[in-house]
This record gives structure tokens, C-alpha cells and sequence, in this order.
């Protein structure tokens, strides 16, 4: 504590009252975060640790430009009505078994939310599954359930899946590769132990068998046929490029904005309108947020708390119980909090502990695995979960809606067992995590 | 074309009215909506016809995937049973506090804009607190196709 400096404190404050104010939702998050910024910018260079043209080094460009590409690609995907197509195809796949459809519109919304962002993949597929499940007869909640929790678990697996990924990949300058071999096979084991725990956990409201629906057709599902085979060409170089981005000495954002080149090129879209469906308010929320901790970062704060990490983390021994640790604290202020903030804060931390010695590979993954899985714990743990009970509530239906008491039932479960089958995993294959 | 000339006279929806009573005041008058007068007297909001259905029939899901429902969703629709219990319920849970009401020397040149700005297709004319009646685009259409427009 003697090593503090009046820097330190200051940026400290300014963290946490920024952080405060996120949290307690007292001001909109985006809001908060540009205040914090502001204040920090201003009290930095007042105090002279901090400068503008620092604050502007902070923000990962990177990981900025990846989303708003990969959100300009989903505006455009969209609209053709492929994700109608897939919705009513599972429903038929499915015959009106409750499980399958659970398992399938799961895997489905998964699969989806390792390539594209997660929230998005839910905010289209909710709608289309209490539909699914008013034609069926069947209580919707479990599946919306479902389908947030495991799309959180899928975008986990990757590089591009899920914002904390891509912040951790694009520090680490961890390839997309790396990132699936090392985050896809522990993922792929939570995926289906969860699936395996939801179907017991909801195994009373799977009971029913509805009936096969063949009330949903798929003749209009597709609005712009054309439009989809260009999207999902642009798409589909997008995937290939993330697949050799590290070889071609890609940035995964460069290699998003080739495909979205791509995109604009085959199909003239709006610009204005497509400039509109960017989520400008979470790019700007992630911006201030990095702002603030370069700020933390530029006082030498971070730095401290990495040379007293590093007491731990430099000893083999204790690097593994380090790792679990992390883990499992990363997963429980993500089930209360919003996981973003942390991992921004831990990100210069980690980096920092690589100057003292430390293999910080296993760190990065730990952190991944930690606030990928913990969003599950709570109904306002992760955006998609916010958004199932937000669309359960609009259903009409009184047997669908979802307390927040409710929603941990059935999330701290999913969050504890997927954290202890990640923790088993990462335990027997420690090897596998010491590398990027 | 001043808008007092072609604004349809409707009775309002008052405090504690059964909602089939006002439902059948907009079928009567081909109104897609009346307003609604609070106990004090005074015009407070508004009552919809397409409100309603997107209250009590259409959740948004069904909205967003209309397009994929094929012929066969009978249990979907209006059972006799649930139209009679909710003819029987009060107006006051389906009243919406937004309205827009205009002047009865608006013209209707004026009217037609603003219910293009406000995406409506109908609007209230009153006179101080007095409510004189609804003015539609249909109600427009019929005066210029009948010639009332030349009324002055």
C-alpha cells in the first residue's frame, strides 16, 4: 500500500465511481463510460499521467472495427429471412418432440453464435421460438432458457463468439485457430453437459408431445434469395479468412472488413441504413471502457497489482490453482455484473505479468472460459439472457414468464456444473493451456 | 376544406364502459378509434381498434413470423368464448393517454400531414374541451370523391 501514489488513487477512483455507475444502472452504461473517460482524460492530464493521445492508443481498434463489421454483416443477413428458414426447418426436423426441439433450436442458436455475435443470433431466434412453441402448445420458457444460456456457452468457443474473446484474442494476439482449439473442446464438453442438465432440470415441462407443426411453412421464409447466397458467400470468405488470418498476418477485423467489402460490393445496400443498424452505443460503451482503463494503466496501478499477482503466478505450483481462481472469480462477478468491464481491467493486468516472467497462456484461457460461463448465473448476467425474459414477458403467456429467482434455479446450476466440467477439463489437459 | 365539415360525430368512451359498447361505436361509425373522457370530463386518452388486437390477439412474435403460418392454426384464433369475456370487460384497461386532437378550422390538407407524421390514420377534432368528432383519411377521401370538399 506504501507504493501507491496519489496517480494510483485517483485513477482508482475514477474506475470505480465509472464502474459504479455502470453497475447500479444509474446512468446508461454507454453514458457512464464516457464520463469515465472524460473524467479520466481530463483528471490524467491535469495530474500528468494521463494524455489524450494515450486514451486514443487505449481503445483496441481492433476489437471495435471486428464488431461494427460483424454487426453490418448480420444487418444484411437478416432482412433475406434465413434465419426464418432454419427455424422452421428445425421445427420439422424436430416432429414435435419437446426434446429434440430444445436440443436442435439450441444447437442451431449455438452454432450460429460462435460465427456471429450471440445477442443478435437470440434477439432473432426468441421471437421465432415462442411462435414455434404457441403452435406446439408448449410452454416457450425453457427453450428461450435454453437457447440463451447455451448460445452464451457456444460463443465462448471462438475468437469472434463473444466480446470478451475478442478483446483477450486481439491482446493476446491469440489466432482464431488457437482460440477454437484451445476454448473448443472444453466448451464443446460444457455445451452437452448443460444440454444433459437442462433436459433433466426441465424435465416436467418436456413431457408434452405437441404436435408436428405443420402450421409453419417455410415457402415465404426466404424474402431475398439472392440476397442470402451473397451474404452467405461474403460470410463464407469471412470464415476462411478467420481460419488463415494468422498465417496471412491478418487482424481478425481487417479480415471481417474484406467480407463486409465483399458484401457492400454484390449487394448496394442502404448505407444509411445500414450505418443505422450498427449498435453504435455498445461500440462507444467499449471504447470508454478502455479509455478508462488505459488511464488505471498510464498511473502504474495495474502494474502494482501485476507485481503482486506475479508473487503468485511465477511459482509453477501455484500457477494452475492461479488459473482456476481466476476462473471462478471471473464467472461469479459475471453472473452479478456485467463481464466486460472485468475482463478490460484484467486484460492490461495479465499483460503486464508476461514482463515479470509468468506464462500468461493459461491466464488468457482462464479468463475466457470464466466470463464466458458466468454470464449463465443470472438473468442480467449476459445480454441474451435479458433479452429471453424480456421476449417471454411480451409472450402473453402466465406460465412463461421468468422471475429472476426463477432464472437462477436454473442458471446457477448451469453456471456451477459448466464451470466444475471446465475446471475438470482444464485440470487434465493443463498442457494444452500453458501454449497460445 | 376546413376539417369541421368531414369529421364524423362519435359518442366517447367514458370511465367503466363494457369494451364491446365502444368497439361497436367505431364499427358503427367506421372509426378506427374514439377518445376516451375521464370522470372529470376531460378528454385523457384514447381508445384503438388496432390497439386492441395487438393487445389481446396478436403478440409480437406472431407479428414477426406472420409470414411463416401456414392454414392450419385454428387455436390461434378468436374462440366465440374469449370475444364475449373480453366484449364484457372495461374500456379503462385498453385506453392509451397519447391522442392528438386539432382544431375544427384545421384544414384538412394539414390533418392529412399530420397523421402522416404521427403514422396515424385518424385524428380527434375538438373545440377547447368540446370534442366534435373523428376526421379519417377515409372520411377526407369521401369528401373529395362526393365533392364536399367545396363545401365553402
Amino acid at each position: 500500500m506504501d507504493n501507491l501514489t496519489p496517480e494510483m488513487w485517483t485513477s482508482a477512483a475514477v474506475l470505480v465511481t465509472a464502474y459504479g455507475l455502470i453497475f447500479s444502472e444509474v446512468l446508461h452504461r454507454t453514458s457512464a463510460a464516457i464520463f469515465g473517460a472524460v473524467a479520466m482524460i481530463g483528471i490524467g492530464m491535469w495530474m500528468g499521467f494521463y494524455t489524450q493521445e494515450a486514451a486514443i492508443l487505449a481503445v483496441d481498434a481492433n476489437t471495435i472495427l471486428l464488431l461494427a463489421a460483424m454487426m453490418m454483416l448480420v444487418a444484411l443477413l437478416r432482412p433475406t429471412g434465413a434465419f426464418d428458414f432454419a427455424a422452421v426447418h428445425i421445427t420439422h426436423w424436430a416432429k414435435g418432440n419437446p426434446k429434440l426441439l430444445l436440443i436442435y433450436l439450441s444447437l442451431a442458436v449455438s452454432v450460429i453464435s460462435t460465427i456471429l455475435d450471440n445477442v443478435t443470433t437470440v434477439i432473432v431466434f426468441a421471437p421465432l421460438t415462442v411462435l414455434i412453441c404457441r403452435l406446439l402448445k408448449i410452454n416457450p420458457m425453457p427453450y428461450l432458457m435454453a437457447e440463451a444460456m447455451l448460445s452464451n456457452i457456444g460463443g465462448a468457443a471462438t475468437l469472434v463468439g463473444d466480446p470478451p474473446n475478442l478483446m483477450i484474442g486481439s491482446a493476446g494476439d491469440i489466432s482464431f485457430n488457437s482460440f477454437l482449439v484451445h476454448m473448443g473442446f472444453p466448451v464443446l464438453v460444457v455445451w452437452i453437459g448443460t444440454v444433459g442438465l437442462m433436459l433433466y432440470l426441465f424435465r416436467d415441462q418436456l413431457t408434452d408431445g405437441g404436435k408436428d407443426p405443420k402450421t409453419l411453412v417455410a415457402t415465404h421464409a426466404i424474402k431475398d434469395a439472392e440476397g442470402l447466397k451473397r451474404i452467405l458467400f461474403s460470410l463464407a470468405i469471412v470464415v476462411v479468412l478467420f481460419f488463415i488470418h494468422h498465417t496471412l498476418h491478418f487482424l481478425p477485423a481487417y479480415a471481417s472488413f474484406i467480407g463486409l467489402t465483399l458484401a457492400l460490393l454484390l449487394m448496394r445496400p442502404d448505407m444509411e441504413k445500414l450505418f443505422s443498424s450498427v449498435n453504435w452505443s455498445v461500440l462507444f460503451f467499449f471504447a470508454g471502457l478502455f479509455m478508462i482503463v488505459g488511464g488505471v494503466e498510464s498511473s502504474g496501478l495495474l502494474e502494482l497489482l501485476g507485481h503482486q499477482l506475479a508473487k503468485l503466478a511465477t511459482d509453477p505450483s501455484k500457477l494452475l490453482m492461479t488459473c482456476l481462481v481466476l476462473m471462478w472469480v471471473a464467472a461469479i462477478l459475471s453472473a452479478v455484473v456485467d463481464n466486460i468491464p472485468f475482463t478490460v481491467t484484467m486484460i492490461p493486468i495479465i499483460l503486464g505479468l508476461e514482463g515479470s516472467g509468468v506464462n500468461i497462456a493459461p491466464l488468457w484461457w482462464a479468463l475466457a472460459l470464466g466470463v464466458g460461463l458466468g454470464g449463465n448465473g443470472t438473468h442480467i448476467g449476459a445480454t441474451a439472457n435479458i433479452i429471453a425474459v424480456s421476449e417471454l414477458e411480451k409472450s402473453g403467456m402466465p406460465e412463461a414468464k421468468v422471475t429472476p429467482l426463477q432464472w437462477m434455479r436454473t442458471g446457477m446450476p448451469v453456471m456451477f456444473f459448466g464451470l466444475l466440467l471446465a475446471s475438470v477439463f482444464y485440470l487434465l489437459f493443463f498442457e494444452l493451456f500453458t501454449t497460445i | 376544406m376546413k376539417i369541421k365539415h368531414i369529421s364524423i360525430p362519435t359518442k366517447v368512451a367514458r370511465p367503466g364502459m363494457q369494451l364491446g359498447e365502444v368497439l361497436m361505436e367505431c364499427v358503427e361509425k367506421r372509426v378506427p378509434g374514439i377518445p376516451y373522457m375521464n370522470a372529470e370530463g376531460k378528454l385523457s386518452g384514447r381508445f384503438s381498434v388496432r390497439h386492441l388486437f395487438l393487445l389481446c390477439c396478436i403478440p409480437e412474435d406472431i407479428i414477426h413470423g406472420a409470414h411463416l403460418l401456414g392454414d392450419d392454426i385454428e387455436h390461434l384464433d378468436f374462440p366465440h368464448i374469449i370475444a364475449d369475456e373480453l366484449m364484457a370487460q372495461k374500456v379503462d384497461d385498453f385506453v392509451f393517454a397519447d391522442f392528438i386532437q386539432l382544431s375544427p378550422n384545421f384544414q384538412a390538407i394539414k390533418a392529412l400531414a399530420i397523421m402522416e407524421q404521427y403514422n396515424t390514420s385518424y385524428l380527434f377534432v375538438t373545440e377547447g374541451d368540446n370534442y366534435q368528432g373523428v376526421v379519417t383519411r377515409l372520411s377526407i377521401a369521401r369528401a373529395v370523391v362526393t365533392k364536399a370538399c367545396c363545401v365553402e
